[in-house]
């Protein structure tokens, strides 16, 4: 199996991880609301395997691309690897800012590294909440902003992408009473996905 | 194998050596650990700072957004980043570049990692922090570099598009001067024949009067005609034939139709003289009426079915300008104004001078008026709603050019549905320097 990626997963193995993935954004949303003394909500999270070309597709349903947006990134490493992708729309940002501390007027800069400690937040709750319960390990590099214009490039090329296929699990994220939301797109890329069917297999033999 | 104790030792010499901050904090934000690197840099000693609030230490912090960042990795287990892109400087530490220097502080980049507890729990918190100094300078000495080039491509775009108008601008002013030469030529053309046209009609007037004058005294002399029965009948018949009352009073009129036709046809010619200017290039005083009456007389033909023209002329002084040149800007404002008049309307022209030292014109119309979103760009070259082929999108863009030129002004106010007003402001004289300038 090493080395030649499995491109699909069986329903068993995508309800359990959607399970997962369920308990995880609980647990996540419950320590984002203690953190930020508001209510998260998070929507049932879509699980699904997909084909680079498929990329863009998702992408462009972003609710949030009717406007300006910001797309942010953070990789995490490990035996559970890949990379997370947040799409911000521009509205909404301000709101945020004293919830995280920010003093004063918020300058465009300052607005960049809200979003990245919130990429940083949401990323780490998440892929956090998933990776314990499935038992594997996974860090996480710095966040960082996509540049304009580089998200569009990646898009339009998905033959130039390192991977072929990937496991996505697709979250929205909104704060109760205040305009914010956002997309998490999570990534898990061929070599990741092996051991995480391996983990789910374990987990539904011992049911 | 070694001790725990050794262990210990080599560990906190290892932190010692690192070339990265670091520091280890309690929930209560107490410094448990601080590295060799951080006393070097901050100039605080770990002897000074240990069991200390680090906020109270270094009260420069900011501090909101730092505790939440810190009660963050506690509860959510997590790691954090500060990057210098958006946070350059965490504490503000000198640089190492003391000598070569370009940066003032030492940009950072920082990490904040949680450090487990024996219960599973988050005990205290790492914060690593690593000199991003030298990234930070290439980095910005890119953008600047960048942006320099930017500023550049930014400036050839603009000399390349002040060219391209320059061009057409000196294409449809050579257009413009060959069709005046031609105008002026077919004028001078016309202009001999009429001259004795016009001569010989009043030659012509003048022998009219005097055979019907002959004609008067004959008739003064029918009575002494009654003896010679047959004659007088000739010349009755000859009479009725031609109808002489009646040819009498036609005469008269005809010739003085002919004259006020070739009175017509010389004003044209003249007018068209005016217009054209072969003499043009030349400054002179003029009066602008005089200018906008003989335009409307070479565009009447454009205007007389469209719309009814209204002068309101005031009393204005004479104005030093390219002749040629304003009247073309009249031109093109009138026809503008008659064709933005779908069935008929009126043409309003109105001049007058403030206090200013200047003159205005404004020619408006009750056409259909221009959309918002075009009124920015009428005086560009080349934009025109005009169907393809009907307008070559040049003449707003000239006559903006030419008042430029005169040092002067064209503004235009409009209303879709109602109407558009062009205003025309020209300084009464030119100053000697921006006309040496503008020439």
């Amino acid at each position: 199996m090493k080395g030649t990626a499995p491109s699909t997963m069986n329903d068993d193995q995508r309800d359990m991880l959607a399970e997962i993935t369920n308990i995880a954004m609980g647990q996540a949303g419950a320590q984002l609301a203690q953190l930020l003394d508001v209510f998260v909500s998070l929507s049932i999270p879509s699980i699904r395997m997909l084909n680079a070309p498929q990329l863009s597709e998702v992408i462009i349903a972003s609710p949030q691309l009717s406007r300006d947006i910001t797309v942010a990134r953070q990789g995490f490493v490990g035996p559970m690897c890949g990379e997370a992708i947040v799409i911000y729309g521009k509205e909404g940002c301000a709101e945020l800012s004293d919830l995280m501390g920010y003093e004063g007027q918020q300058t465009p800069q300052a607005t960049l590294e809200l979003l990245l400690d919130v990429t940083n937040i949401i990323v780490g709750a998440c892929v956090n909440g998933i990776a314990s319960q499935i038992n594997l390990k996974t860090h996480f590099s710095s966040p960082s902003i996509v540049a304009d214009g580089e998200l569009l490039e990646t898009l339009q090329n998905p033959a130039a992408l390192p991977w072929k296929c990937a496991l996505l699990m697709d979250i929205n994220f909104a704060l109760e009473a205040r305009s914010f939301t956002c997309r998490l797109l999570m990534f898990a890329p061929e070599k990741s996905i092996a051991p995480i069917l391996e983990e789910l297999n374990r987990l539904l033999d011992d049911l | 194998m070694i001790s725990d104790s050794e262990k210990f030792v080599l560990l906190e010499h290892a932190a010692n050596q690192l070339n990265a901050g670091i520091i280890i904090i309690d929930p209560q934000h107490r410094v448990c650990f601080w590295n060799r690197y951080m006393e070097i840099h901050s100039g605080v000693p770990a002897t000074q700072i240990m069991g200390n609030d680090l906020f109270e230490a270094f009260p420069d912090l900011p501090k909101p957004w730092l505790v939440k960042k810190i009660k963050g990795v506690f509860l959510l287990k997590n790691r954090a980043f500060t990057s210098w892109e958006q946070r350059p400087f965490l504490f503000k530490f000198a640089n190492t570049r003391s000598i070569t220097g370009g940066t003032e502080c030492m940009y950072q980049n920082s990490t904040f990692s949680p450090m487990a507890d024996a219960n599973g729990g988050v005990g205290h918190v790492c914060i690593t922090l690593f000199d991003a100094t030298e990234i930070a300078a290439s980095q910005m000495q890119l953008e600047a570099k960048k942006e320099l080039l930017f500023q550049e491509k930014e400036h050839q775009k603009k000399l390349n598009k002040q060219l391209e108008d320059a061009q057409n601008q000196l294409l449809q002013s050579e257009k413009m001067a060959a069709i005046g030469q031609l105008a002026a030529g077919v004028a001078h053309e016309i202009n001999n024949p009429i001259g004795y046209v016009n001569s010989n009609i009043g030659t012509l007037s003048n022998y009219v009067d005097n055979l019907l004058d002959l004609i008067t005294v004959y008739e003064k002399f029918d009575p002494f005609l009654t003896k010679n029965e047959k004659a007088k009948n000739i010349i009755t018949q000859c009479k009725e034939k031609i109808d002489l009352a009646y040819l009498k009073e036609d005469l008269a009129q005809l010739i003085r139709e002919s004259k006020s036709g070739l009175d017509r046809v010389k004003k044209i010619v003249q007018d068209l003289k005016d217009f054209s200017h072969v003499d043009q290039g030349e400054w002179q005083t003029v009066d602008l009426h005089k200018g906008i009456d003989s335009t409307l007389n070479v565009v009447n033909n454009e205007i007389k079915y469209k719309a009814e023209v209204v002068k309101q002329y005031g009393d204005i002084p004479e104005v030093e300008c390219l002749a040629s040149q304003i009247n073309q800007v009249f031109m093109n404002l009138l026809v503008n104004a008659a064709h933005a008049i779908k069935e008929r309307g009126t043409i309003t022209i109105r001049t007058g001078c403030g206090i200013d030292d200047g003159v205005w014109v404004e020619i408006e119309d009750t056409g259909g008026g221009i959309k918002p979103e075009h009124i920015n760009r009428i005086f560009e070259p080349f934009f025109t709603t005009k169907p393809v082929g009907s307008g070559t999108g040049l003449g707003l863009s000239l006559s903006y050019s030419i008042i430029e030129k005169h040092h002067g002004r064209l503004e235009v106010r409009s209303e879709v549905g109602k109407g558009t007003c062009f205003r025309v402001w020209l300084p009464r004289q030119q100053d000697q320097a921006k006309t040496a300038t503008a020439a």
